[in-house]
């Protein structure tokens, strides 16, 4: 009987080990790639998907989202974004992400939180915020997307990551 | 010392009894659905099916390809050059084991390929083929092409992001899915048996 007790034991801490990662097939952080931004259709031409695996801007600023699909009951725990701001000499001078939360039942949306680079640099910069509003999820009564803005062609996203817990 | 010994044994035959009952088995080749083969958990399992409509518009042509929302496919149009993408959301630290699409070719001129792209989030110049798949012939039916030998297979999350993307060169070449498959053979949440220690450290904490 002890030794059964063990087993099973040992079992369920080798089934709670593993869990994240099958149960439900994602895992945090959830990293939305550029890939998965689509325009707000005001300017279907007003941005190009590099090969490479980045949006930039061509001259004017642009508006890209993406829907963020977050386990119910999860807490987001940061923001961070990828991206290259070559250049302040344009209609934004920055690339800017925000994750917003919608209420299933209105049209008044919140942001959740932003971030955005900072300065011309060809380098990428990873801004990051942890200073999160409503950050447990609820998807029976709110939606949630990322909008990412940027301008110029030295204006280069790659990615936001939302780091969550469950 | 024979108690301890046997003890020993149990735990190992237990931890290792646990991790296959959670282990996933997936397939080599592709599976007619019902296989035993495929996963059976809800909410993102193997195989990671991208439809059509998760494909967007690179940009500067937005008007080069067509999604065909009453048949569920994605077609280039008389403006060549439809190149599209789709993000590729997989769990971090799978193994991505091949890559299928299901594609009609009634193009004699050209072909279309898929290719599966990882990027560094960190590295600009960080950018890797993983794997990449060719329509052919010409045959105004629905087929399946595939590529098995997958590079960098690991996903890295939150290191690299992932994507699909394909050209359609003209309106006879129709997208309907992509697939990939992937096992989730880790035990450990950081995937410590795959090599990778980066959340482990030499000094006691």
């Amino acid at each position: 009987m002890k030794r059964l007790m063990i087993i099973v034991l040992v079992a369920a801490a080798g089934l709670a080990v593993s869990t994240p990662l099958w149960a439900s097939g994602h895992s945090a952080p959830m990293v939305i790639p550029a890939a998965a931004f689509h325009n707000d259709g005001e300017d279907p031409n007003g941005f190009y998907f590099n090969q490479n695996g980045y949006l930039e801007g061509d001259g004017t600023g642009v508006k890209m989202f993406a829907g963020a699909h977050l386990p119910q009951g999860a807490t987001v725990e940061s923001l961070t974004l990828y991206a290259v701001d070559g250049t302040d000499a344009c209609d934004l001078p920055s690339v800017t992400a925000w994750l917003f939360r919608v209420p299933v039942g209105e049209a008044q949306l919140s942001e959740m939180v932003g971030v955005a680079t900072d300065g011309a640099s060809s380098a990428i910069q990873e801004p990051t915020s942890s200073s999160i509003t409503d950050g447990v999820i609820d998807n029976l009564f709110y939606r949630y997307f990322v909008r990412v803005d940027f301008c110029a062609a030295t204006h280069k996203f790659l990615a936001v990551a939302i780091d969550y817990s469950e | 010392m024979k108690h301890t010994t046997y003890s020993i044994f149990t735990v190992l035959g237990a931890l290792v009894l646990g991790a296959m009952v959670i282990c996933p088995i997936v397939n080599a080749s592709e599976g007619a659905p019902g296989d035993e083969y495929l996963a059976k958990n809800f909410g993102g399992s193997s195989p990671l099916v991208i439809p059509a409509a998760a494909f967007s518009s690179k940009g500067n042509n937005a008007e080069s390809h067509n999604f065909v929302w009453w048949a569920g496919f994605v077609k280039g149009t008389a403006l060549a050059g439809g190149c599209i993408q789709a993000p590729v959301y997989l769990p971090r630290w799978a193994r991505v084991t091949s890559m299928w699409a299901s594609f009609v070719d009634a193009d004699g001129s050209n072909d279309a390929t898929v290719t599966l792209t990882r990027r560094a989030n960190t590295s600009l110049g960080d950018v890797d083929g993983m794997g990449s798949l060719s329509t052919s012939g010409t045959e105004p039916v629905v087929r399946s092409f595939s590529d098995s030998s997958i590079s960098e297979p690991l996903v890295k999350l939150p290191d690299y992001s992932y994507f699909v993307s394909t050209c359609l060169a003209s309106e006879n070449l129709k997208l309907y899915s992509v697939r990939l498959y992937y096992t989730e053979e880790t035990i450990f949440i950081d995937a410590f048996e795959t090599g990778d220690t980066s959340g482990w450290s030499v000094v006691s904490p």
